[in-house]
């Protein structure tokens, strides 16, 4: 890959996972200095109404706050403050709606303010990125690093207690109508793979190169990670717990089901979970 | 920010909510997130006051971080613990990846964007500061060169630094796709 993809690639994903946002009393104390500014009350039902300086102690001790606070910096040199005095301005013309239909940025609904907050973002599927890094299930609804073929799979309702095709690799060349080979203490019913011809796509690797799983999940607490695999034994998923160093302090403990044979088992494997209410996707494992 | 200057909340609101998300991360990146709040509320206080002496004279998101960019160099010299402007032309060569966790395969995207958010916060400062002016205030490299009091070669060549060093970094699985 090209040096020029790959910053698009780290670009897009900083983008993807940089959404914090200002917390609410920020917004309302920054809110409130500016609406002290303009003679306005943020708050006021009155309309026009001008509301005498002061008004609201809390305001204004916290404006009164905010303004002494700030640094002398030159860009712009300020004479005094005139911000807590209620020094006259001449009066703009008004936006008479203006009070009763301000609403707080907190105040709107999260999803709109993290659209706007991140407007370069990428679709909102990526907007849980922001909050907390152990949230239960993982995926994205993309696929970054799925090498699947795009056709979709048969339907998936057959799927619900379909357990992946352990063990080996398939051979490229023997498509995905393998029987399933059930191992021996495995809860089976195993589905089998359609004829359809399948054209595997290169990423299908020949077992020197690694295998396909489904990783459902990934959390620093391994309780949690162990709860997961739990999840899924019952619903008849082979699956176990990986555990990865990835900083000196970060370990983090991934739940995958697989090996998968072939990208068909993989894909309704996919379905089945989904419909079971975890997303998974695909990942190479290279061993 | 000219209608604000006239009094017009609802514009310095629209301001606000256009710029108050990368403004905060551009802070958030670069000090401890109490630091960041205090840090971003100066920024806006000091729009807020200059509301009746903004001219336009620039963009008003140029302006705006050359504020932060400002507030944030101010802030490291009290804390007196940095050397703010390291060696400005002479980026270093493109990064080893000595920063790399090790052997460890990152296939799951949430620990991609985790380890790339840290080895952002890693960066040396300055081309910290281009990257997060890049990929969070939105700027092209003048408008960086501007906000940063500097050359747009200057700017240019601390790009690219923090890219190749984010590059040779983070887990090769993150690249792909």
């Amino acid at each position: 890959m090209i040096t020029e993809d790959q910053d698009s690639r780290i670009s897009d994903l900083y983008r993807q996972s940089s959404q914090e946002t200002p917390p609410a009393h920020i917004d309302r104390a920054v809110l409130e200095l500016a609406g002290k500014s303009v003679r306005r009350r943020p708050w006021s039902p009155f309309g026009n109404h001008w509301v005498a300086g002061g008004a609201l102690a809390g305001v204004v001790v916290l404006s009164v706050a905010l303004v002494l606070d700030v640094p002398r910096q030159a860009e712009h040199s300020a004479p005094a403050q005139d911000a807590p005095a209620p020094a006259r301005e001449a009066q703009p013309e008004v936006h008479k709606e203006t009070v009763q239909r301000r609403v707080l940025p907190s105040e709107r609904p999260a999803g709109s303010e993290a659209k706007r907050a991140a407007p370069a973002a990428p679709a909102p599927r990526f907007d849980f990125y922001g909050t907390l890094p152990d949230s239960e299930v993982v995926a994205p609804q993309a696929e970054p690093r799925a090498r699947l073929q795009q056709a979709p799979s048969v339907a998936a309702e057959e799927t619900a207690t379909t357990t992946p095709a352990p063990a080996a690799v398939a051979d490229e060349s023997a498509g995905v109508t393998t029987a399933p080979s059930v191992a021996a203490d495995e809860p089976a019913s195993a589905a089998p793979a359609p004829a359809t011809a399948v054209k595997e796509s290169t990423a299908t690797t020949p077992a020197s190169q690694g295998a396909w799983y489904l990783q459902v999940g990934s959390f620093r607490e391994k309780h949690r990670a162990d709860e997961l695999q739990a999840k899924l034994t019952e619903l008849g998923y082979r699956c176990a717990v990986h555990e990865v160093r990835v900083t000196d302090t970060d370990v983090f403990h991934r739940v995958r089901v697989g090996p998968f044979a072939g990208k068909d088992t993989l894909e309704k494997s996919k379905l089945g979970l989904g419909a079971a209410g975890f997303q998974a996707y695909a990942v190479r494992v290279e061993e | 920010m000219q209608r604000y200057a006239g009094g017009d909340m609802e514009a310095f609101e629209r301001l606000y909510e256009r710029h108050r998300g990368g403004l905060y991360r551009y802070f958030l990146r670069q000090s401890h997130p109490l630091v960041a709040e205090e840090l971003f509320q100066d920024v806006w206080a000091r729009v807020i006051q200059s509301r009746k002496r903004y001219r336009p004279k620039a963009a008003f998101k140029t302006w705006l971080y050359t504020l932060a960019h400002n507030r944030l160099v101010d802030h490291w010299r009290r804390e007196g613990s940095r050397s703010i402007e390291t060696s400005d032309d002479d980026c270093p060569e493109a990064a080893t990846a000595d920063a790399h966790p090790g052997p460890q395969r990152l296939v799951d995207l949430r620990e991609c964007l985790e380890q790339l958010l840290a080895l952002v916060a890693g960066l040396p400062e300055v081309q910290r500061q281009t990257f997060l002016l890049r990929h969070e205030a939105g700027m092209t490299l003048a408008e960086i060169a501007r906000a940063m009091s500097t050359r747009a070669e200057t700017a240019k060549s601390r790009l690219r630094y923090a890219m190749d060093r984010l590059r040779a970094a983070i887990a090769k699985e993150c690249l792909e796709g």
